[in-house]
């Protein structure tokens, strides 16, 4: 793989300036994680995309956080990884996308305890469908007082 | 196309942004595309012990439709420029 220079992304932009495409072309050929609308965080080297952030990523990971007890606002103990192989992500799914530091990457895995992938799914996807049950619970009573709850079904990240 | 016209004057400042999921982070913006979707660089994330796989990430293209707040410095925006500016376009668009 050629590194490329410095300066490829400023040429792009000079040519493509404030398009979707100026944003990503940068990151081709790098390692980049991937959030999902449903939730899902891939890893995985980027090899091509399109205006819309419809990516490709070669040798994909899927990796799963989980903390302990069922709430939201605690850190992560526990993770989980699949090799996923090429990965083609449609854009609206796509939530963000970044360029990973090789060389740090894997340093907050060593503070978390590895588990088996089927395990972890298992767990992530009761613990979404109870949000969900929650969430329409919520959008149900907000909308008998005229209010909205910005709540889709597909919207787990 | 006036905000996305707004953004392009952010250019280069430092904002910080807050998604529909709670995650907030901040860093210099790059670019920004007729979607409003945003790059951002070195960034950081504020709420990092939550979302731990943000501590290696360098940049950050994040899609416009997941951004709920983008807050900035209040040097940057002229306000009274901005309100006058979105009262015109709502004007043009009324009289077409």
């Amino acid at each position: 793989m050629a590194e490329p220079g410095p300066n490829v992304e400023d040429l792009y932009l000079e040519s493509y300036a404030f398009t979707t495409a100026a944003a990503i072309v940068g990151s081709v050929d790098r390692k980049i994680f991937v959030l999902m609308r449903d939730g899902r965080k891939l890893f995985g080297i980027l090899r091509t995309f399109d205006q819309f952030a419809n990516l490709v990523l070669q040798d994909a990971v899927e990796r799963i956080y989980l903390n302990d007890e069922n709430d939201d606002n605690l850190s992560p103990q526990r993770y989980s990884e699949a090799y996923r192989g090429v990965f083609m992500i449609r854009g609206e799914n796509v939530v963000m996308m970044g360029e990973l530091d090789i060389d740090t990457e894997d340093d907050h895995l060593e503070k978390l305890q590895k588990i088996p992938f089927p395990e972890a799914e298992t767990e992530l996807k009761a613990r979404q469908a109870a949000k969900i049950k929650t969430e329409l619970a919520k959008s149900k009573t907000l909308l008998a007082k005229g209010l909205i709850n910005d709540f889709v079904k597909s919207d787990l990240y | 196309m006036l905000f996305f016209s707004f953004f392009k004057t952010l250019v280069d400042q430092e904002v910080t942004v807050e998604l529909k999921n709670d995650i907030e982070i901040r860093g210099t913006l790059k670019t920004v595309d007729q979607y409003l979707n945003l790059k951002l660089d070195n960034v950081i994330c504020l709420n990092e012990d939550k979302y731990p796989h943000m501590q290696s990430v360098k940049n950050l293209f994040i899609r416009g439709s997941t951004v709920r707040y983008v807050h900035m410095s209040s040097n940057t925006v002229d306000c009274t420029l901005l309100q006058d500016a979105s009262r015109r376009e709502a004007m043009a668009q009324s009289a077409k």
